[in-house]
């Protein structure tokens, strides 16, 4: 069951609600965690529906965030290992602990390192076309594009990489995508032939370049270059978002 | 009376920006000097500008570790000077070589590797060099947050004096700087002991993936080799009384164990590369 409903009144025992911001034009969430909880969620087969209303918890002004059963809980790999216990699922099938280190290492490259290189290209380098990835009232989108590109410059001077030039910044994060392409090779999920949790994060990254980033470095080199990896993304969004494009936003005078 | 003055609000406002872009102006070129007139070492000589060493560790930066390790491992001649640690780009440490400035650890590492062609990758698989490098970074970009936290975050006042001078490094204001950064990073929305669990996880993985190997790699070391040891030498020798200095003597055995290979092999003057 997976419910796009705007308003949660009512919420049955052991339904997750996702609270997160809305869906992308093109992609089903335009952030890389909400996409990777979500793709959690379907492998898990764990019933969830969406509210919108409150993206950021009112306790830490973090997104996403979860309720279940009335318990709160924000960070999603807090939230994944939580609802894994919970729900006693067990996503890492036949992995060895070696596989899941070199897996634990893959993920916070690309939450740590890589995210930031997805938030120069969206906030500072293509901030004109932030309006096509999701829907932001006029006036939020004017304020935004004056206010965004400064400040994530200066997160991303203080995280490091926004001390390198543009070209510098790119090179080094092109490393990380080509890094992905070598460890998964011919693989047709990232430990072997069935997906694992970990699949989770990758793909809600990857999708991101694929299909959120129109225009990017890091676009160009996954369709260019590294085949594998958009292989890997289109493997994964036929198993998990057979109702891909349905899900997408659509504005309101269709509906 | 109004149009007059309009027109002095006006001059006032043209002076001000001229002083400010004046100065602005000034200010640069005296930068630019400093650094063209930093300390220079004789010609293929790298000078290695950074904070000072430490009473337990050679640097207790990682980078500046990485860095030192990396010179000696590739047999590149260096100097050190500590009186501008921080380079160009408000980052350290940088380096001097041939009267050309290079800032940023990786970078430099990088390049000193094409141009010396000592390519400690040498022999290494595609495979095997990407999960080393995803081990750096891992380190570099979440696992290095639990230094700043443990020495200057947590703490009040700032932990200066169990590892370095206090009088050299009080003066820098790391506590606030790195829980401002902390606090743009992300890590620093947890509470302490979550902090401290993800680092534990995330030294519990370097381990697994470490094994009974020598080196990151097997046998011999790779040039990721000198960042990671970089990294997890600070926890051995300079995060006294941590969480992460009782892994390594404990669970994370391994990760010791390597980290006396590696000062074996290219630290054979640990004890005099530490401030008496």
């Amino acid at each position: 069951m997976h419910n796009s409903a705007n308003s949660v009144k009512v919420t049955p025992k052991d339904i997750v609600t996702l609270h997160c911001l809305g869906r992308g034009k093109t992609v089903p969430s335009p952030s890389p965690f909400v996409l990777k909880l979500e793709t959690f969620l379907r492998m898990a087969e764990i019933d969830y529906q969406i509210d919108t209303k409150k993206p950021f918890n009112p306790k830490s002004g973090k997104t996403p965030w979860i309720t279940l059963n009335g318990a709160d809980l924000t960070d999603t790999q807090i939230i994944i290992e939580h609802l894994s216990k919970n729900f006693e699922k067990d996503l890492w099938g036949e992995a060895t602990s070696e596989e899941r280190a070199i897996a634990r290492m893959t993920r916070l490259t690309l939450e740590n390192h890589f995210y930031w290189g997805m938030v120069h290209w969206r906030w500072v380098k293509s901030i004109n076309t932030i309006g096509n990835l999701m829907p932001i009232p006029v006036i939020k989108l004017t304020v935004a594009k004056l206010v965004m590109p400064r400040k994530m410059k200066h997160a991303l001077n203080v995280q490091g990489l926004g001390r390198y030039s543009y070209e510098k910044m790119v090179e080094f994060l092109k490393e990380d995508l080509r890094n992905l392409s070598t460890i998964l090779g011919q693989k047709d999920f990232w430990l072997g032939i069935a997906p694992m949790e970990i699949d989770c994060t990758i793909f809600g990254f990857l999708a991101q370049v694929l299909w959120g980033m129109p225009g990017s470095p890091y676009e160009k080199l996954l369709k260019d270059e590294l085949f594998n990896l958009e292989e890997y993304c289109n493997r994964m969004r036929e198993k998990y978002y057979s109702d891909f494009s349905e899900i997408l936003y659509q504005p309101a005078a269709k509906q | 009376m109004f149009e007059s003055c309009c027109t002095n609000c006006f001059y006032y406002i043209l002076l001000s920006l001229g002083i400010y872009f004046i100065g602005k102006w000034i200010y640069r070129r005296r930068q630019q000097d400093t650094f063209a007139n930093a300390k220079s070492s004789p010609k293929d000589v790298v000078t290695v500008h950074c904070f000072p060493s430490s009473t337990t560790i050679p640097n207790p930066s990682p980078f500046v570790l990485k860095l030192l390790t990396f010179l000696r491992a590739a047999n590149i001649p260096y100097e050190i000077d500590n009186k501008i640690p921080y380079g160009p780009n408000g980052k350290s440490p940088w380096i001097t070589l041939n009267g050309q400035i290079y800032v940023d650890s990786e970078v430099i590492v990088n390049h000193l590797s094409k141009k010396y062609n000592n390519n400690l990758n040498e022999g290494f698989k595609d495979e095997e060099l990407a999960i080393a490098r995803t081990v750096r970074v891992m380190l570099e970009e979440r696992w290095f947050w639990c230094m700043p936290l443990w020495r200057f975050v947590w703490p009040q006042p700032p932990l200066y004096k169990a590892v370095f001078q206090k009088k050299t490094y009080d003066n820098y204001k790391f506590g606030q700087r790195y829980k401002n950064r902390a606090m743009l990073n992300g890590i620093n929305q947890f509470e302490k002991p979550q902090v401290i669990s993800f680092m534990l996880d995330d030294m519990r993985a370097v381990s697994k993936i470490l094994g009974d190997k020598q080196f990151l790699l097997g046998s011999k070391p790779c040039q990721d080799d000198c960042a990671v040891f970089g990294q997890l030498a600070q926890a051995l020798w300079a995060l006294v009384d941590s969480p992460y200095e009782k892994f390594m003597h404990n669970e994370g055995s391994n990760l010791k164990e390597y980290c006396f290979r590696m000062k074996e092999r290219f630290w054979k003057d640990w004890d005099a590369s530490l401030l008496h």
